[in-house]
């Protein structure tokens, strides 16, 4: 994924945090995903306008992980999280 | 909020098992009902109060369990009403050696029961993000279509979790084991805070 890849979150998304996680829900199909405190922290960052690569690196300083894994990680939660029409893929100009 | 559960009271408090249909949520009712513990519903379990202190509310006085089961957990010269037409299962009105809770009470955990293949009762417990996803799946929304009633529930499901701890429940699914299941269900119990 380039580094520069921006996301949004459908307009149907609602999340909320819970503890140190968080749950998704669509509104319109009554799709929920659950995320770990990684995942959700991730989560935060793509729906406040980061790019990929500026959320690997803030994963990396909070959280204990390789760049490697870290990005294996957060690339997996997106592909899931937008298979799952939770997440969208924000088109560069 | 109504979640697919039945409840028991302990202490003074509800103790909710959740979880689908033949999960044992009557057959556990039943069996804590008849050893000092009387049941508030053995189904649709309504919760008040989220955003205080949660309780649960009581509903129709009897059981419905499956022949085995009211084998197992009754004696057999306990009284059984007429068969409704909207269950097979046997309906069993509440009685002196079954008693019902008639009034609501505070909620103190609810349990998520399991069916995995196991030789012994197993308790852990859930996070909140984990149960608020197992209240949305273990309960009761008429129409999804509607928006903001799917909105309000997430939130309910959200502020239950907030509040009331929630465990996964395994155990060994022969009717012998059922002594040492609830056992091991109470001893549990009286470990919460």
């Amino acid at each position: 994924m380039k580094s520069t890849q921006k996301f949004r979150a459908p307009e149907n998304v609602m999340s909320r945090e819970i503890g140190d996680e968080g749950v998704l829900l669509d509104l319109a199909t009554g799709t929920y995903f659950g995320l770990n405190s990684v995942g959700f922290r991730a989560w935060q960052l793509m729906i406040g306008g980061h790019t990929f690569g500026e959320i690997l690196n803030q994963i990396l300083s909070e959280f204990d992980g390789t760049d490697t894994d870290v990005d294996a990680d957060i690339e997996e939660l997106i592909d899931h999280l937008v298979n799952a029409k939770l997440l969208a893929l924000v088109d560069e100009a | 909020m109504v979640l697919h559960a039945s409840a028991v009271l302990v202490n003074g408090k509800a103790v909710a098992f959740m979880g689908q249909s033949g999960r044992g949520k009557s057959t556990l009712a039943a069996s804590f009902a008849t050893n000092g513990f009387p049941f508030l519903t053995d189904d649709g379990l309504q919760l008040d109060a989220l955003d205080k202190q949660p309780v649960a509310c009581p509903s129709h006085a009897s059981v419905r369990l499956w022949s085995d089961s009211l084998d197992a957990v009754l004696d057999p010269t306990h009284p059984i009403d007429e068969a409704v037409s909207f269950t097979p299962k046997n309906r069993i009105p509440s009685s002196g050696s079954m008693p019902h809770f008639p009034q609501a009470a505070p909620l103190q955990a609810i349990y998520l029961l399991e069916d995995e293949p196991c030789t012994a009762t197993s308790i852990k417990q859930l996070s909140a993000a984990q149960a608020c996803m197992a209240f949305i799946r273990n309960s009761f929304l008429m129409d999804i279509e509607d928006h903001q009633r799917v909105k309000a529930h997430f939130d309910d499901a959200l502020k239950l979790a907030e509040k009331v701890p929630a465990y996964t429940l395994n155990y060994p699914r022969h009717y012998g084991s059922l002594d040492v299941v609830r056992e091991s269900i109470l001893n549990h119990v009286k470990s919460l805070p």
